[in-house]
């Protein structure tokens, strides 16, 4: 037997080390899933940071109203002088969000790009709320979060290239966008940001694939249909396929 | 995930997992191997998925990453340079008498990463040395080059083993 005969026969007999492939498709499932999941934790980790430094500034802005009022005490009562205090009113929405913190998602998307846009991760951090979408146009896979922050300004920096001014609706907003990465805020009310996050998750050629399916058009669109009075419960880990504003998603 | 990479994925993993351990000689070490190429491939699964061959051009990702792919590997395994042996007289095929392939198994492991990858591309996976230049990026000649060193490798190892004193029969 020569020896190219052997090496042969050597590899051959020798593929039963070789690991089951269905355990491998299921480690690497599961992989994707947490690299995916591990990106939505980001970015609930930055709108976390940003909602902490708008909380301190208002705070800050609190404390210095709070030193020409008269004194309060703790339950509220006046201690001194005829003149009560008075909070403003917090909008209906932004109650509903405080009432039912951490169970509710007031922001959804009224339109999503693709034919089933499927819903895989919601959550809230000190009262911003995600909501992560799956979606394939044009055989491309995007990845689209939905934000909601108390937040007086849109943001100035991003790191996904310069600001561009617009308005989405008539109101204010600031999109940024990048090779295969869109960013967009707009202002549904004064304290509040919204926000439109696209990744082209299943190609590297991100550039020309981000071009490719309209990322701006795409984000400008989502934005348009926010919705902000929603009543959704919150479902950490979701991964039901949702046609957003209960109706159907249309196709782009 | 993509329907199209979970077909591909349920498809043709068994036997890119058979090709990663012909490669690495190691069951887990192929797990890992294919593991982050499938993910990487994930990513940009619409190039993978526009090429006349998929699962070819995966192969060709495992076959690179598996040749790049140093620092895990080095932790487990320990190269044994032949080269030393080459500069002896020629020395005709003995290796009819061994054919344990455990044996054989156990000395493709001590080949270097490029002379196993065209040994493994050739005989298990059949492909011409023009093929293989494709696969590792490097010309015909070279990959001619690696197999007849490698093959020269092995072929000094069976003659060691025959001609071991008490060992010989």
């Amino acid at each position: 037997m020569i020896i190219e005969d052997i090496v042969s026969d050597t590899f051959v007999a020798h593929e039963h080390l070789a690991p089951d492939g269905a355990v491998v498709l299921d480690d690497i499932r599961r992989e994707l899933t947490t690299r995916r999941r591990r990106r939505v934790s980001r970015s609930l980790a930055a709108l976390g940071a940003s909602c902490a430094v708008a909380a301190l500034a208002v705070a800050a802005d609190v404390n210095r109203d709070v030193r020409h009022l008269p004194a309060v005490a703790h339950d509220g009562a006046s201690t001194g002088g005829a003149v009560s205090p008075t909070s403003p009113s917090p909008s209906p929405t932004s109650s509903a969000i405080r009432s039912h913190r951490g169970l509710y998602l007031t922001v959804g998307p009224g339109w999503l790009p693709g034919s089933r846009p499927r819903e895989v991760v919601t959550d809230r951090l000190n009262g911003a709320q995600l909501r992560g979408y799956d979606t394939y146009v044009n055989g491309v896979e995007l990845y689209i979060l939905v934000g909601l922050r108390d937040q007086a300004a849109l943001s100035t920096h991003n790191k996904r290239g310069e600001p561009m001014d617009l308005r989405i609706g008539g109101r204010p907003a600031r999109e940024w966008s990048v090779d295969r990465f869109y960013y967009l805020e707009v202002k549904p009310s004064s304290a509040r940001v919204a926000s439109v996050d696209i990744e082209v998750m299943s190609d590297g050629d991100a550039g020309r694939t981000g071009t490719a399916v309209g990322l701006s058009e795409l984000g400008r669109q989502v934005a348009r249909q926010l919705e902000f009075n929603r009543h959704d419960p919150l479902l950490p880990g979701s991964g039901s396929t949702v046609s957003p504003g209960g109706t159907d998603s249309r196709s782009s | 995930v993509d329907e199209g990479y979970e077909r591909f994925a349920e498809r043709e993993l068994d036997a890119l997992l058979r090709y990663a351990v012909m490669l690495t000689g190691d069951r887990e070490l192929a797990r890992d191997l294919v593991q982050d190429v499938m993910i990487k491939a994930y990513g940009q699964w619409r190039r993978v998925a526009a090429a006349d061959h998929p699962r070819l051009y995966v192969r060709t990702m495992i076959t690179r990453a598996y040749l790049s792919w140093r620092r895990r590997w080095s932790v487990r395994h320990v190269f044994v340079s032949f080269d030393d042996h080459l500069d002896g007289n020629p020395i005709a095929d003995h290796a009819a008498a061994i054919v344990d392939r455990d044996d054989v198994w156990r000395r493709l492991s001590g080949l270097p990463k490029q002379q196993r990858a065209v040994l493994v591309l050739r005989y298990y996976e059949h492909l011409t040395d023009d093929e293989i230049a494709v696969v590792l990026g490097c010309s015909a000649g070279t990959v001619r080059g690696y197999a007849s060193r490698a093959l020269a490798a092995l072929r000094v190892e069976f003659t060691a083993e025959l001609t071991r004193p008490g060992e010989s029969s």
